[in-house]
């Protein structure tokens, strides 16, 4: 068969098939594609091609020929009532644009002047002119482009007055501003409220796409184009504006029921603007790319889910994919029932909230849950690990974490596959192993599920050791982040075993896993074996050709557990030597770690140094106006101990931080313990406790106990266990055990009990040597010796 | 048959030219509001043909078969002076949101091939498209000049636009 006579076969195949419902059209070509691909592709683009405007009515010459432009067209310094014509904008089929100026009146306006030509009196275009100018006149809302005024030229020529909109589409705008995700949702939430005051007024846009929506310089959007919106309070225009169900739209933004010619409602904007945010965080419209032909694409948008945001960026996994979706829903029953609702999920979003999105299933949940105490462990982790108990910046809140970015570069791919492994494998629902957790149903915990993730990788990836590794390697992270250190210490030291055995014994890999393993040790409080790990950690680093990442964490990390069981010399070189690391691999560390050796300067009693050091980062601070929260609330942290030791209870109180870390709540609630204000060191203490006990905590507690209920037999059984564990830690004076000392004696001069006023004056007296050896200076701890 | 061979034929020739100049006159004097229908042109080209007595002219349906073809050639040959002066157009992104979309906006030297390739395939398609799009007849009126039924040509019609359009894309 020659081509010509193929094409006349696929004509007549056409005329056969144009007057059949689509279901039967599909049918038909699914059969004659068994039989004759090629010929089925040619009828397909002729069905196609029918449902297309164009060439309907008996050609207009005017539309063709050229014209001769004096007879019609405007021209540059015309007058139209007050406005002056600057310049063309552009035309097109419809007629011109012009940019104008006021001319008359004290204001300067700049507006867009739209002039029709050609204008059949009850055409399509005219009729749609007319409407544009009748739902613009009725809506008055900075998010959309206003209409000013409108008449006829003296030639009888109809145009409309309008807002000049400088700007680009909303698209462009995000790409060449290249605005984060936030940003973005932003702008959609503004479209929303223009499109939500359209509603109010009874107008549904139907052609809402980026090119549709301009945003100025300022960052504002603004709705143009309501030639074909619908008036939702008068019936009649409708099946005028659009002829038949396959009007002007535009396909890839419509919705199911705009293609499938069912009635339009507020719901179809919902759609639109679902797709637009769609397209605004994937960079994709959601069926854009898989469709090949228009009919494809129609198809596919009445027939198939989206394909989920997350799956195309991993990043826009949870909430706010679920709120995509939730616009996107095929049936428009089950989309938000309102822009507005739309928006404020949006902003749920944004403030953190739980969206209203979601869907309510426990993997949902779990997912939901892990992830939200995933951030600190992906993306924070070693500035959260190398500042945990010693430092005080023990947990982290997701809204800071998700802030800090600086170390998320060395952890995007592991975040990445640590969300693929879980979201695909644990979040699967119906599977078998889903359906053991839902078993327990909603009393599934975090822990349940990381354990199962735990005992799953065991059988997964079996070919993949070093990805296995990693994911071993997180799920430490992870529990150590939940506290659940021992668990936390079987997965790093999988990890470790298996980069061994894959990498050798010097090796980045081996040297973080190294790391973890005493960072887990020391959460366990063991900090002999922590130190020892630690010490092969620098080791490790030092031996690569160069120095991970971690190595200034590492290095303070070390310092810290050596400070907490009073090997001071060790702890004064490593932090030394973490800042000058820090130094050379990120400026940005410089304050951080400034402060971090004040405190240990304090923490050793060389306050004058420690105050020198803390002004020293302050004014780093100052200088470069560091806002990055995890940072600042580190130094804040080793500011207020400087300043607690220094007997300046003041700054130590001083409302420092937002959202003070639970360090800092320690250490105010030490500081006010030392002013008489129990109640409120009380109150601080439970905070800080909640988010990390430790055991100087709960050395206060103990305190607090004797202090506000005068209860002895407490304050001991606090302080007693909280003693013998700085005991055994201990190999050199450290204040945390010379206070534990101080106030157990305390506790016993308060129970007065046989022996026990001897035992006090015994560990008074050692309090107070180590107090002297430690500090030169009179410290509030000092004064907590007098009973 | 194709517009862009030389035509012979007298009548051809002759209604072209009244063709030509009634579109030019017609477009110079043109007034806002007033639609400027291939027919309107036609059936003036028509009435002065047949005050000049022309025996061709005699047979309407001769006499369209004729004018279609024409009006194909008039407009043809415009657009290709057209696209010999045009400027080169500044894509504005306003325009295209102000203006919406221009079904319309119709390239006349692509739909020109595209009907040259039509009719390779089908003769008869070609000429219900002259006479539907260039002249504006109605169905009725095609089937008449063409001797088929209204209804081949409703059917053939359909195709051949679908067929133009994705030709056109």
């Amino acid at each position: 068969m020659t081509s010509t006579e193929q094409s006349l076969k696929a004509l007549e195949w056409f005329e056969r098939l144009a007057d059949t419902p689509a279901e039967e059209q599909l049918r038909h070509l699914q059969t004659l594609r068994n039989v004759d691909s090629s010929l089925a592709r040619l009828v397909e683009d002729l069905l196609v091609a029918d449902g297309e405007a164009g060439l309907e009515s008996p050609l207009e010459l005017a539309e063709v020929l050229p014209i001769e432009e004096k007879s019609l067209g405007p021209h540059v310094g015309d007058r139209l009532g007050p406005y002056g014509l600057i310049r063309l904008l552009g035309e097109g089929g419809m007629g011109t644009v012009w940019e104008a100026q006021r001319v008359t009146g004290d204001f300067e306006q700049r507006v867009a002047i739209k002039f029709l030509r050609h204008l059949a009196p009850g055409s399509k275009t005219e009729r749609r002119f007319l409407l544009e100018r009748e739902v613009l006149g009725k809506l008055h809302h900075p998010g959309i482009a206003q209409i000013l005024d409108a008449g006829r030229t003296p030639a009888g020529v109809p145009y409309l007055v309008m807002e000049h909109v400088a700007g680009e589409a909303v698209d462009q705008y995000c790409k060449r501003h290249d605005l984060p995700v936030p940003e973005r949702v932003r702008l959609v939430i503004k479209i929303a409220q223009a499109l939500a005051h359209a509603h109010r007024n009874l107008v549904v846009h139907r052609d809402l796409k980026p090119s549709n929506i301009l945003v100025n310089d300022g960052g504002e959007p603004r709705l143009l184009d309501f030639g074909i919106a619908k008036l939702l309070s008068d019936e009649a225009p409708r099946g005028t504006m659009t002829g038949d169900g396959m009007g002007p739209m535009t396909l890839e933004y419509a919705s199911p029921e705009q293609i499938q010619g069912a009635p339009i409602t507020t719901a179809s904007d919902v759609y639109s603007l679902g797709v637009v945010l769609y397209q605004l965080l994937t960079g994709q419209t959601p069926f854009g790319p898989a469709a090949q032909t228009p009919l494809e694409l129609g198809t596919l948008v009445v027939k198939e889910d989206v394909t989920p945001p997350g799956q195309l960026r991993r990043a826009l996994r949870g909430d706010l994919e679920n709120v995509v979706l939730r616009a996107l829903d095929r049936d428009p029953e089950r989309r938000y029932r309102s822009v507005d609702a739309f928006a404020a999920d949006l902003d749920r979003w944004l403030k953190g909230f739980p969206v209203e999105a979601r869907c309510d299933s426990i993997a949902y949940r779990s997912v939901k849950f892990v992830r939200r105490n995933w951030l600190p462990v992906t993306a924070a982790v070693l500035v959260v690990l190398a500042l945990a108990v010693g430092l005080g910046i023990a947990t982290w809140n997701a809204n800071e974490a998700r802030k800090q970015r600086i170390r998320a570069d060395d952890h995007a791919q592991r975040t990445e596959m640590v969300n693929d492994f879980l979201v695909n494998l644990l979040a699967a629902p119906g599977g078998r192993w889903w359906r053991d957790l839902e078993n327990k149903g909603p009393e599934t915990r975090v822990i349940d599920v990381l354990d199962e993730a735990a005992a799953r990788l065991e059988v997964e990836l079996e070919g993949a050791p070093l990805q296995r590794a990693t994911l071993h390697q997180t799920l430490a992270d992870t529990y150590l982040a939940l506290r659940l250190s021992d668990r936390a210490e079987i997965q790093v030291r999988r990890a470790l075993e298996i980069r061994q055995r894959e990498l050798g014994d010097v090796h980045p890999a081996i040297a973080e896993s190294t790391y973890y393993l005493a960072a887990t040790l020391r959460n366990q409080e063991r900090y002999d074996e922590a130190l020892n790990i630690y010490q092969d950690a620098l080791e490790i680093e030092r031996g690569l050709p160069e120095p991970t990442g971690n190595f200034p964490y590492a290095l303070s990390e070390a310092a810290t557990t050596a400070t907490r069981i009073g090997l001071h010399t060790p702890s004064q070189q490593w932090i030394e030597e973490a800042l000058v690391q820090a130094r050379l691999q990120d400026p940005r560390l410089e304050g951080l770690f400034l402060s971090l050796r004040a405190l240990f300067c304090a923490e050793r009693g060389e306050m004058e140094l420690a105050q020198a050091g803390v002004l020293e980062s302050r004014q780093w601070f100052e200088a470069t106006e560091s806002r990055v929260d995890p940072m600042l609330l580190g130094a804040q942290r080793a500011w207020a101990m400087v300043a607690w030791l220094g007997n300046d209870p003041e700054t130590a109180l001083a409302p420092l931080a937002e959202r003070p870390s639970a360090g800092l709540l320690k250490l105010q609630a030490q500081a006010l313990f030392d002013q008489g204000r129990w109640e409120e060191s009380q109150w601080r203490l439970r905070d800080a406790m909640a988010a990390g006990p430790t055991v100087e905590g709960q050395i206060l507690q103990a305190r607090l106990a004797l202090k506000l209920q005068d209860d002895a037999e407490r304050c001991l059984s606090l302080a007693q266990p909280a003693l013998a564990a700085e005991e055994i830690w201990s190999q050199g004076p450290t204040w945390s055990l010379a206070e534990a000392r101080s106030a157990l004696a305390a506790c016993l001069l308060a129970r007065n009990g046989p022996g026990d006023s001897a035992r006090a004056e015994k560990l008074l007296r050692s309090a107070r040597e180590m107090l002297n050896t430690l500090f030169d200076n009179e410290t509030p701890l000092h004064r907590r010796l007098v009973p | 048959m194709s517009a862009q061979q030389p035509v012979a034929d007298r009548a051809f020739a002759e209604v072209y030219s009244h063709l030509r100049a009634l579109a030019g006159s017609c477009l110079r004097n043109e007034r806002a509001g007033h639609t400027l229908q291939p027919t309107a042109l036609v059936h003036e080209a028509y009435l002065r043909l047949q005050k000049a007595n022309s025996d061709i002219f005699k047979d309407r349906g001769k006499f369209l078969a004729v004018a279609a073809r024409a009006m194909r050639q008039v407009l043809i040959d415009s657009a290709r002076k057209q696209q010999a002066n045009k400027r080169q157009h500044h894509v504005v992104t306003l325009t295209e949101n102000v203006l919406g979309p221009a079904p319309q906006n119709l390239n006349l030297m692509d739909l020109e091939r595209a009907l040259v390739e039509l009719a390779g395939i089908d003769e008869q398609r070609a000429r219900i498209v002259e006479l539907r799009f260039f002249v504006g007849l109605s169905c009725e009126e095609t089937a008449e000049v063409l001797g088929t039924s209204p209804r081949t040509v409703v059917r053939q019609w359909r195709s051949s636009r679908a067929f133009l359009l994705h030709r056109l894309r």
